[in-house]
């Protein structure tokens, strides 16, 4: 069981790391893109990352300190990774402090962490 | 308000003071233009009519999407408005509730209708399929913005991350996704049918059937995937860095 959520964990967060990739990109180009098109089609790598979610206990509130830090700080390096390997690429205008705010929306939205109060 | 007049000299029945009731007879017939749509079922020219007479005042009305496609496997329609007007929450709801189905409406100007086409592989795809109320004419040519196709092919990323957590539909759609790009580089005009053919060629016969049905052998198709998705990738960034046309 134990290994099992392990394994649920990391595909979440590799999921989660897509997520905010794809959201930091988004920035980036969001006066080009048919937004209205794109917003109903959805991101996959979210709703995927939902469904493990919802498999991993409590499901009903924030997960324990010792695995929301652990995701974090994963996630944070992964996409941080994706992002810079663009940067080094010659892709302009990518803020990397952003990818840190568009974590805590999505933590927040699929109940990873509790709403602070 | 409309006013319905009737003659001095009129059948029993419409005395004053009678209360009547207003039934149309015959719709309006309208003219309309097709691109890439051979025929369309019976139920779904209601719906067509219904956009239509709905959005009478709007320059031009396109439906589009999988709702083209024949049979009913369709989500929700696609529709997109030649304006520059806000779409109405309303509208959605009022689909929903006289035609049971969910209709998605984008609003674009002709500018970035053109520009979506230049630049979207997967509105390339979508528009390569249309019912309109009048004709469009597009010209274009593919246009490379690379930070857009970087972004798109992320998308597919997802089958790399999670295959046994995908459904079939979303397996398909992530494939044709990467595949349009791919097709899209190569500066070649997309369609549905094209990509389709696409991926049958790169990974082998049955493999759009099998997607669908959630049946594609793992190990062989990401294996190809993987490679072909590297490659784009490689490809896109290339053209990050060049600043120009990709190699």
């Amino acid at each position: 069981m134990g290994q099992n959520r392990n394994k649920i964990l990391q595909l979440m967060i590799s999921n989660l790391v897509n997520a905010v990739v794809h959201k930091v990109l988004e920035e980036t180009v969001k006066e080009e893109i048919l937004r209205d098109h794109y917003n109903q089609e959805g991101l996959i790598s979210l709703d995927v990352a939902k469904r493990y979610r919802e498999k991993i206990n409590p499901v009903q509130r924030g997960l324990p300190e010792k695995d929301l830090e652990k995701i974090k700080e994963e996630v944070l390096r992964k996409a941080k990774k994706e992002l810079r390997l663009r940067v080094s690429k010659g892709y302009q205008e990518i803020d990397l402090s952003l990818a840190d705010k568009v974590l805590e929306e999505v933590l927040l939205e699929l109940r990873i962490e509790n709403e602070k109060e | 308000m409309d006013q319905v007049y009737l003659p001095k000299l009129r059948p029993p029945g419409f005395s004053v003071g009678d209360f009547v009731e207003i039934v149309p007879t015959k719709r309006k017939k309208r003219s309309f233009f097709t691109h890439g749509v051979s025929s369309l079922e019976t139920i779904k020219n209601l719906v067509k009519d219904e956009l239509f007479d709905y959005f009478e005042q709007i320059d031009n009305v396109i439906i589009t999407g999988s709702f083209l496609e024949q049979g009913f496997k369709f989500n929700d329609v696609d529709v997109v408005l030649v304006n520059n007007t806000k779409i109405d929450k309303s509208w959605e709801n009022y689909f929903q509730k006289k035609l049971g189905i969910d209709i998605h409406f984008t609003n674009l100007n002709r500018k970035t209708l053109q520009q979506g086409l230049q630049t979207d592989p997967l509105f390339q795809m979508m528009m390569s399929k249309y019912i309109a109320k009048k004709r469009e004419i597009f010209q274009f040519k593919n246009q490379f913005n690379y930070k857009l196709l970087d972004l798109h092919l992320l998308k597919s990323k997802t089958i790399l991350e999670s295959f046994a957590g995908l459904t079939g539909k979303e397996k398909y759609d992530l494939t044709r996704n990467m595949i349009a790009i791919q097709l899209f580089l190569k500066k070649e005009k997309l369609s549905g049918d094209i990509v389709d053919k696409e991926i049958e060629r790169s990974f082998g016969k049955g493999t759009i059937h099998k997607l669908k049905e959630n049946m594609v052998e793992k190990e062989e198709f990401l294996n190809k995937f993987k490679a072909g998705y590297e490659q784009t990738f490689k490809k896109i960034m290339a053209g990050l860095k060049n600043g120009a046309k990709p190699q």
